[in-house]
């Protein structure tokens, strides 16, 4: 039976009676959105910054696993599958991204030095993760939020562990210059 | 810094930018891809795949039968159980449009008196920036395109001094910028791949056949901070004619929202189906989405009033004609759009009445008649504006009309005017507030777009009244005390 839907005239999706391996498709499909679009959308949340860009970078992730549904051969390696999509597809956006939304918190109105300086601490770190370019984010975010070894990392951003080991490296290394040169900030000592 | 609590502050400080659980409408988007068909432009594509597809079948059907081994090919089984059906394919889109029209009429009132055309004195002008599209409290908005990039700028008329509020990206372009009340909307648009080599060829769009990428930003005049709102990627070609080239989303905004209609969906049987979606500009949150199943050509705010207008395929995917659309109006949040008009070309909708009242006015090419209409939002019952007298005197027969503007209880559109040697000129028509004949202004020019701000009329496009290739304006109130 073919697979069936109609659009009424200005309205919603009315889907028909939809059966065989377009049934067993949309339901697969269905399941394992359900599964994976809440740490889909927090991961790509945390590379972009941005959660209205992070929704579209998920979006259209989950478009093209819906289109390449059938090169999914193994079942055990759909996460990382699927992840490696929505890596790409932040990647891409980081990369075209010209406009750089402005999320920056104002700083603290009247707190006290302590305040001010975890405000410095966290803006120094926030600038600096900000200006990594797009690799050595995802690396740093692939580790250090989802919590993924080095093999897991290469097996979501197709490259070779020792590529991922040498990012990373750089990446903390810059990071770590920038904030000891925030330590030097009015208000940054520890 | 420790390395244990370097890497915990690293860690803080991503967390932070982690947005949480998916929103509802994610899952409403994703839920609705089932029922997107592939690419238009991936098609040819597919049915090559299909064909190498049958094939592997073919070969591995063959080895199948020579080794006496089964192996599968395609898709893997149900990651899980085909239980209940998850949260997410129950899209709840906000009230979707109503499929019944409603009748809205009105009993033909007594054109009001005629009033001659009025001329317009180059003494009652004033000039404006080229490129204007927004004018408010003695200050021009403008678009001007240059060697280092496309840019809006505020221009105070008094003083001439001028601030760039946005400088785009070389060949970044800007669509339907929109001043709202304390923000500047605009849709970017790019191209990722570079344009072909057109070979001396015409016509020949050189970005044929690439998606064009889009992205809807903010920026709030108080502190020049900027935003995007959203941002994507169309594929689908609407409408060929002799360039086919991918179209952007049409966008509208008003306060503290935006409204736009991207093509993501793509549904069996509606090949031009779109998604209207409008999101506060303040913190990007969804406030309705509506399926269509043609192609959105304009939308429209004012408050939480909404209109689009919806056209179709006359003759199969990509057939789409712009100006034959059906004018969809929703009064509020809480109500479906319902079919206002047919054959639509233009629309426009505004805080036009005397009383401060919306209305949305259209104009109607059909060939069962055409004219421009205007009606209250709140009862969306139509007025027909009758045509201008002396249309003949201008030299011909009338034509199309278009851009249409409300302002200060007012409504102005271009009328066109054909010559009995075939061609071409355009007039601007104003109705004044109440009333329901159109009257010429003429004197400015040949527009090409007009507009309205700070209670003017203004008119862009080449030889305007002001002298110059830019812009000009006359207070309203001046046209209404001498008679236009």
């Amino acid at each position: 039976m073919m697979s069936g839907q109609r659009l009424e005239r200005g309205g919603t999706v009315t889907r028909e009676a939809i059966g065989g391996k377009d049934a067993e498709r949309r339901r697969a499909f269905a399941a394992f959105t359900e599964r994976r679009l809440d740490r889909a959308y927090r991961l790509a949340g945390v590379i972009l910054r941005e959660p209205v860009e992070a929704e579209d970078a998920v979006h259209d992730a989950s478009l093209a696993a819906w289109l390449h549904w059938a090169d999914l051969r193994d079942e055990a390696k759909a996460d990382a599958w699927f992840d490696r999509i929505v890596v790409n597809e932040c990647r891409a956006r980081l990369r075209r991204r010209r406009i750089a939304p402005l999320t920056v918190p104002d700083p603290p109105d009247a707190a006290g030095p302590d305040a001010y300086r975890s405000f410095v601490e966290r803006d120094v770190l926030h600038a600096a993760v900000a200006g990594l370019e797009p690799d050595h984010r995802i690396v740093v975010v692939l580790r250090h939020v989802s919590g993924f070894s080095l093999a897991e990392i290469a097996a979501r951003t197709g490259v070779p562990e020792g590529t991922v080991k040498s990012r990373l490296h750089y990446a903390l290394r810059d990071l770590r210059a920038a904030l000891e040169a925030g330590d030097r900030l009015p208000g940054g000592s520890r | 810094v420790s390395d244990e609590r370097f890497e915990r502050e690293i860690r803080d400080a991503l967390v932070e930018d982690e947005p949480g659980a998916a929103p509802s409408r994610l899952w409403t988007r994703v839920a609705a891809i089932p029922d997107e068909a592939p690419r238009r432009d991936a098609r040819p594509m597919r049915a090559i795949g299909l064909l190498a597809a049958a094939a592997v079948v073919i070969a591995a059907v063959a080895i199948a039968g020579l080794s006496q081994r089964g192996e599968t090919v395609g898709p893997p089984a149900s990651p899980s159980p085909s239980g209940a059906a998850p949260s997410a394919s129950a899209p709840a889109v906000s009230p979707s449009a109503s499929a019944s029209p409603v009748a809205v009429s009105a009993t033909p009132a007594a054109p009001t008196t005629a009033a001659g055309p009025f001329t317009v004195d180059p003494s009652m002008v004033q000039a404006l920036p080229a490129g204007v599209f927004a004018l408010r409290d003695g200050r021009a908005y403008t678009l001007t395109g240059a060697a280092g990039g496309t840019t809006v700028s505020e221009v105070e008329l008094a003083t001439g001094r001028s601030s760039t509020l946005v400088r785009l990206a070389n060949g970044h372009r800007i669509a339907s910028p929109v001043l709202t009340t304390d923000a500047i909307v605009w849709l970017e648009t790019w191209y990722g791949k570079p344009p072909i080599d057109c070979k001396g060829l015409t016509p020949c769009n050189p970005y044929a056949n690439q998606p064009i990428l889009w992205a809807i930003n903010a920026v709030r005049l108080a502190d020049n901070r900027t935003t995007q709102l959203a941002s994507g990627s169309n594929s689908r070609v609407s409408f060929d004619g002799q360039t086919p080239s991918a179209q952007p989303p049409a966008i509208a905004a008003d306060g503290d929202r935006v409204a736009y209609a991207i093509d993501i969906l793509r549904v069996a049987g509606a090949p031009e189906a779109s998604l209207v979606i409008v999101r506060t500009i303040s913190t990007g949150a969804v406030v309705r989405q509506v399926n269509t199943s043609g192609y959105v050509a304009q939308v429209g705010l004012a408050g939480e009033a909404l209109f689009y207008r919806e056209a179709q395929d006359v003759g199969g995917p990509g057939t789409v004609v712009v100006s034959d659309a059906t004018l969809m109006v929703a009064r509020s949040d809480a109500e479906a759009p319902r079919r206002v008009g047919d054959h639509v070309s233009d629309a426009v909708i505004g805080n036009g009445g005397i009383g401060g009242d919306t209305r949305v006015a259209w104009a109607r090419e059909g060939a069962t008649g055409s004219g421009v209409s205007v009606a209250p939002v709140d009862t969306l019952v139509a007025t027909p504006i009758q045509d201008p007298d002396g249309l003949g005197s201008q030299g011909g027969t009338g034509g199309g009309r278009f851009g249409l503007a409300i302002e200060a209880g007012g409504l102005g559109w271009i009328t066109q005017i054909a010559a009995a040697d075939g061609s071409w000129s355009s007039v601007i028509a104003l109705c004044r507030p109440g009333g329901n004949r159109g009257n010429l202004v003429v004197g400015t020019g040949e527009p090409d777009a007009i507009l309205s701000g700070d209670g003017m009329l203004i008119w862009s496009g080449p030889g305007s009244a002001s002298g110059t290739s830019g812009a000009g304006g006359v207070l309203l109130d001046t046209i209404w005390s001498r008679g236009g």
